[in-house]
């Protein structure tokens, strides 16, 4: 199309430059037929005088301008005859004629001249006004919200336009913006779906651990209890009491995180101190198992200051670790160990556990997950999920890895980027 | 919303009766755009022939690939390299950059080919989301193999395809890199809305997808 373009307007200015030397050859043709004309009179005059015998001398004239005493003299004999008016006024009107041929031509020439150039830049407006027509037209179906129709293609008129480069980039930006309208509406449906079936999970999750703390409370309200098994009852739904609230809290996190309403806020702040608050939160956990947190790089580093948001990673962390310490057995052994990459900086966190069969190294990060291998009354299947959602809009990630000697090691990366930027491009 | 690929009935077979053999077996997968999808397989299982067809790399013996819209066995030879160059970005395991040129050429070498204009900001946004603004001038056997991936995916995400298509591409990369490249890869991915199909032998690698696809003697089963 380019090609076809690029000859039309070729073909449009070889035309116009022809037709307009045309036009002034034509021109300069009669100018010249005239003043020949005039030449002609001259000579006509001449060869009229040398027909008088006397005269014939005269002929030299023509080769030769006569002096200025010769026309003086012939001039004042001409007037004492009468004459000089009647030549003055041929000679005024013979000029008028002249003037009045040039300019008409220069006239007529300019007339065609503009009356072309109006033809084409009509042409050009025309082309331009389909163009923008084009574009206003998929806009506001776009904004009804219509489906486009292949239809909407730029008009091949405005190929004469020459702007051939320009109009394909606006015409992939169109098409990119009717994909990405299409996009947006097909995003906002899947929120939807989302959202309904989040509300079905969270009901359903729910449903057991309110089950068997309601149980445990009808069971209390038993007048024949002993005081042994009121105790025992009591502990319960004190224990199912605390799983529950943490189970609503993990399902509040959740929520906000994929509605959008969790914030990540990346700061300039210690890692360590981030890593120091998450072990904490697990401290008690690991302790009545016996088990132990051990930092690998204690004795190397204290501090070490990492773009990153510090209580979102704690909170990931915390998850990894409660992972943890929950398929350890008692008495084993964690261990935390920070390694750096070229782009990342990568915390390992090793557990004895029970580990994690290869097929679901993949499910185990999906919502609400429980293994299969595993009776987990406590677990709601959450905290990996939130794991890895945190870490990836950092731009990191979380993947797990089997133990040689058994048990499981996560390993999660975080952008190696000590200091944050004010307006950097975030992955 | 359409998918944005589709392989209908898809068959690769060799050889006749007793010797032949179902590379790829009546497969039929979808990729909503935007998706990671990892196709897992053992060395045999016939992933890398999927992989072949799924890119227009070699002709099935039937059924389709709908990319974008497009069956692209339908295009003649020349129609089908072009579609190639356009919309489909290939990183592979054995990374292919061109050694003679460097960093920067290799990028922006495939929008080039097509006679296009590299969008400038958009390449150098790129390269730094994938760390390698200080090498763009170099060679790439000046870099490591880790470094030379990323120039593979930077240059696979320069020319915005419709999809990317990654064969193995930690294979050949030790295990520390390989978790970088693949933390790069997925975020640069979604970064920039790209779609992703990966085929590995490893489910570890796996693990970070949307999405698992399991394939067995040709046929996909999960």
């Amino acid at each position: 199309m380019e090609q076809r373009s690029k000859r039309i307007r070729i073909a449009g200015q070889i035309i116009f430059a022809l037709l307009l030397c045309l036009l002034v050859f034509a021109a300069d043709r009669a100018l010249i037929h005239w003043i020949s004309g005039l030449y002609q009179q001259q000579e006509n005059l001449l060869y009229a005088t040398a027909g008088d015998e006397e005269s014939i001398e005269h002929a030299r004239y023509f080769k030769q301008q006569p002096s200025q005493e010769a026309i003086e003299q012939g001039r004042t004999k001409l007037a004492a005859l009468g004459y000089d008016s009647e030549i003055s006024t041929v000679q005024k009107s013979q000029q008028k004629r002249i003037t009045n041929r040039v300019y008409g031509y220069s006239i007529l020439i300019l007339a065609l001249f503009f009356l072309l150039w109006q033809g084409i830049s009509h042409l050009y407006v025309s082309a331009y006004k389909k163009q923008l027509h084009t574009i206003s037209h998929v806009l506001s179906r776009l904004q009804e919200n219509e489906q486009s129709r292949p239809a909407d293609k730029l008009h091949p008129k405005a190929a004469l336009l020459g702007a051939w480069e320009e109009e394909e980039i606006v015409q992939e930006n169109l098409d990119s913006l009717k994909e990405l309208w299409q996009l947006q509406n097909a995003r906002m449906e899947q929120e939807k779906e989302g959202t309904k079936r989040l509300v079905t999970d969270i009901s359903h999750q729910m449903k057991t651990p309110v089950a068997a703390l309601q149980n445990s409370l009808e069971i209390l309200q038993e007048e024949d209890l002993t005081e042994e098994e009121h105790r025992e009852f009591l502990a319960r739904a004190s224990a199912q009491m605390n799983s529950l609230s943490s189970l609503v809290a993990s399902m509040v996190d959740i929520s906000r995180m994929e509605k959008g309403m969790i914030h990540i806020e990346k700061k300039t702040a210690d890692l360590l101190a981030t890593i120091r608050s998450a072990v904490s939160r697990v401290w008690e956990k690991a302790e009545d198992k016996g088990i132990t947190i051990e930092f690998e790089n204690g004795g190397e580093i204290s501090t070490y200051m990492l773009c990153h948001d510090p209580r979102w990673t704690s909170e990931a962390l915390s998850n990894i670790l409660d992972n943890a310490v929950k398929y350890s057995p008692a008495q084993s052994q964690i261990r935390l160990r920070i390694s750096f990459l070229t782009m990342y900086l990568k915390i390992e966190i090793e557990d004895e556990g029970i580990g994690v069969p290869k097929d679901e190294y993949h499910r185990i990060f999906q919502r609400f997950y429980r293994g299969r291998d595993v009776q987990d009354v406590e677990g709601s299947g959450v905290g990996l999920y939130l794991a890895r959602e945190i870490l990836e809009r950092q731009g990191g990630s979380v993947m797990v890895r089997a133990r040689h000697e058994g048990g499981s090691i996560f390993v999660v990366q975080l952008p190696l980027l000590q200091f944050c930027k004010k307006n950097s491009s975030p992955l | 919303m359409q998918p944005i690929l589709e392989t209908r009935n898809l068959c690769k077979y060799y050889g006749k009766d007793e010797n032949e053999v179902r590379a790829v077996d009546h497969t039929k997968i979808t990729v909503e755009k935007g998706e990671f999808v990892a196709i897992v397989g053992k060395s045999g299982s016939g992933k890398s022939t999927l992989l072949h067809l799924l890119g227009g790399l070699d002709y099935p013996t039937s059924g389709q690939v709908i990319i974008g819209g497009k069956d692209i066995f339908s295009l003649k030879e020349d129609e089908l390299s072009a579609f190639r160059r356009r919309k489909i970005g290939f990183i592979f395991q054995a990374f292919n950059l061109v050694t003679s040129i460097n960093v920067w050429e290799n990028i922006v070498l495939p929008i080039g080919l097509d006679g296009r204009k590299a969008d400038e900001t958009y390449v150098e946004d790129i390269i730094g989301t994938l760390g390698l603004t200080e090498k763009i001038r170099n060679m790439p056997d000046t870099l490591s193999g880790g470094q030379q991936q990323r120039v593979a995916i930077a240059r696979a995400l320069a020319a915005k395809p419709d999809i990317i298509l990654a064969d193995e591409p930690t294979g050949n990369l030790d295990s520390a890199t390989s978790g970088e490249v693949l933390n790069l890869l997925k975020n640069s991915v979604k970064k920039y809305g790209q779609t992703l199909v990966m085929i590995t032998h490893d489910e570890e690698i796996a693990q970070t997808a949307d999405r698992i696809l399991l394939i067995e003697d040709g046929k996909v089963v999960r």
